[in-house]
């Protein structure tokens, strides 16, 4: 995006009725042009929105952040330069480079990421926060000339490394990527000193168009794809199962099938952060089975589920594999070399990102894998993370158990010993349940979504309940499966938010979410605040079923009629308080 | 893309001054544009930068005073060619 295209889209209209999202942008130096760019990329990922990016005093990043009432905002942007560190480290203040000064620089410049360290953590407990690391580079203040490191350099480094390092443990608080920065803006088209000295914009035009884009990409990252759907034949290995059995595929670099190797383990990294994987290929089923048995195999078998093996259509696998998995297409990636079976399969699911495998290419290999791991980009990884995979195969086995005894659901989930558990408390340093509630879509009340300052503000909110459900029964743990949001009118609970993850459909574990309102809450009456989104069947069938009035008119269900209305209830039930 | 560089130019100008109408902008000093102060003459020199490659100083802008004497200047400059009289 250019200055022009930027500013051109600033002058588009904003619905008057359109919710402010604040940025605070903290920098040093005047922010001209990078927030024209921050607020211009904002203005595209958050379109519904009326944008307001404001800034401090000039030459004061590190005051501004300490003064920075962190509930004004809905996020902050921070971009460090050299110069906030030790004005010595910039061009706008004379306080000279003799060498008997050098360390004092390096001292000063300690001090003052310190005081940054404090300033942030006290921000990014309570806002979502971005920072950028110096990006341009230091001046030629070291004796060492150019071409050597010198040690006051290698000092400041390492000082910013731990600095960074500190930082980004925080929850909340993100770093740039200095690797994608490096790729989109060049070191050596950074700096305009012109600029710097005439109006204290340090940055070129293009290196502040690329910063605008990664700050706003920081402060709203895309939703990541929950799954990944592979071929199997010269995909996740080299050579033709059918072809050559199962010894004569190859995936390693004596075998010339490296890149194979590499996606495999790839794929395993990806599993290892909760990452559905299956496979979908045209073959011989047993022989694909054997092939998994290979211990030499850098994607477990057990990473892998379901398999499609078969000689019938891809996407008639793909289908298969989305309802084993109960998510929809869009959230999903499809891998394949060959072209013919990611045009059928892009054809049938339009809404699914289908990839061809770079058979032999080294850069678009390369080119993958990045684009792999933005997709799936989390922040953190959660419990739920690691347990995804295992509850998915779980469930499974209870739809197929089910089934196959043909007992009576009641029976049934009877001898499931499930086990409920309501934690009430909002514990704030869970990731979980704020995840569950923006990226659930069939069981979700209203499809209401929550950016991460609305959401700290919920659970400062002491009129505000949120309850968190998790579940576990005999055929494994679940986990966090549900998030209820809402709060006490009188006799009425109105439920602003439900969640369930499709994982713990058919369990009745919806009914014993209402239950425990009555129970819990000693209320008469719930109000259900729903509204048809065209992804929520399963919940607006729900809330249907036990109210009278429809569901888009906030729907009100009295306590005695969800007892008359509602099934026996199987779980065993249990409450915790989390701490604040 | 627009066709000339005068419409180039005064797609510059109305970028960095969403409020004011084309006729302000071509016949007013830019002291009489709505929205003028300091920092949208620097926005303007960077665009002017970004579209016509020219590097002015904000007191050379200011002495110019207008978009018709902008439009000398580029011309004049050589800049480019095609900007309309």
């Amino acid at each position: 995006m250019n200055l022009i295209d930027a500013l051109e889209r600033l002058k588009r209209p904003v619905p008057e009725t359109a919710r402010a999202f604040k940025v605070f942008l903290a920098c040093g130096f005047t922010p001209l042009h990078v927030e024209t760019f921050l607020a211009a990329h904002l203005r595209d990922l958050y379109p519904a929105c009326r944008i307001e990016v404001s800034s401090g005093l000039f030459g004061d990043l590190i005051g501004n952040l300490e003064r920075l009432r962190p509930e004004q905002y809905d996020a902050l942007a921070v971009v460090i330069e050299w110069p906030d560190l030790d004005s010595r480290l910039g061009m706008r203040t004379l306080g000279g480079w003799q060498i008997e000064k050098l360390p004092d620089i390096v001292d000063s410049a300690n001090r003052s990421l310190e005081r940054l360290r404090r300033a942030l953590e006290r921000i990014s407990s309570i806002l979502p926060t971005c920072v950028s690391l110096p990006t341009l580079p230091l001046p030629p203040l070291f004796y060492s000339g150019t071409r050597q490191s010198s040690v006051f350099e290698l000092s400041l480094r390492r000082s910013l490394a731990s600095f960074g390092e500190a930082i980004s443990s925080s929850r909340q608080l993100l770093v740039v990527s200095e690797e994608r920065l490096d790729e989109n803006s060049p070191l050596a088209k950074r700096f305009d000193l012109r600029t710097e000295v005439t109006q204290g914009f340090p940055y070129k035009i293009s290196h502040a168009s690329v910063m605008g884009e990664l700050l706003a990409d920081l402060i709203r990252r895309p939703e990541p794809k929950k799954g990944l759907i592979t071929d199997l034949d010269d995909t996740l290995w080299a050579g033709i199962l059918g072809e050559v059995g199962v010894e004569g595929i190859h995936w390693q670099l004596d075998e010339h099938a490296q890149l194979h190797g590499i996606y495999q383990q790839f794929l395993a990294s990806l599993a290892s952060a909760g990452v559905l994987i299956a496979a979908a290929s045209k073959n011989d089923p047993a022989l694909v089975d054997q092939a998994f048995k290979r211990d030499d195999l850098l994607l477990s078998k057990t990473n892998v589920f379901p398999i499609e093996a078969h000689w019938r259509r891809k996407s008639e696998s793909v289908q298969h594999i989305l309802k084993k998995w109960n998510v929809l297409s869009d959230s999903v990636v499809f891998v394949d070399d060959s072209p013919m079976e990611v045009a059928e399969v892009q054809s049938a699911f339009p809404e699914m990102e289908c990839i061809l495998f770079p058979k032999g290419d080294y850069p678009a290999f390369w080119s993958l894998l990045f684009l792999l791991r933005s997709r799936f980009a989390k922040a953190t990884i959660s419990e739920e993370d690691s347990l995804r995979l295992q509850s998915i195969r779980a469930a499974g086995t209870f739809g197929e158990t089910a089934g196959r005894e043909a007992k009576s659901l009641d029976d049934f989930l009877q001898e499931a010993e499930g086990r409920l558990t309501f934690d009430v408390g909002k514990p704030s340093g869970d990731t979980r349940a704020f995840e569950l509630v923006n990226k659930t879509n069939q069981f979700n009340l209203n499809g209401k979504r929550y950016d991460e300052a609305a959401w700290s503000r919920l659970l400062e909110d002491p009129k505000a309940y949120v309850v968190t459900v998790s579940y576990e029964d005999k055929f494994g743990k679940l986990g966090r499966i549900a998030v209820l949001t809402g709060r006490l009118a009188e006799r009425k609970f109105i439920v602003e938010s439900w969640v369930m993850s499709c994982r713990a459909f058919s369990r009745r574990i919806e009914f014993h979410c209402v239950q425990y309102i009555f129970e819990r809450l000693g209320v008469d009456e719930v109000v259900f605040e729903a509204h048809a989104t065209g992804r929520n069947g399963p919940l607006i069938e729900f809330v249907q079923q036990l109210v009278e009035e429809p569901v888009e008119t906030n729907p009100r269900l009295s306590k005695s009629s969800f007892l008359r209305k509602a099934p026996k209830m199987p779980h065993h039930v249990e409450e915790v308080y989390a701490s604040k | 893309m627009p066709a000339s560089d005068d419409e180039r130019l005064m797609r510059c100008f109305a970028s960095v001054f969403p409020s004011a109408g084309g006729g302000d902008i071509r016949t007013s000093h830019f002291d009489a544009i709505p929205g003028w102060d300091s920092l949208r003459g620097v926005m303007l020199l960077a665009v002017l930068d970004e579209e016509f490659g020219v590097q002015m100083e904000l007191p050379e802008l200011l002495e110019l005073g207008s978009f018709a004497a902008v439009k000398q200047h580029l011309t004049q400059g050589g800049v480019s060619a095609q900007v309309k009289e």
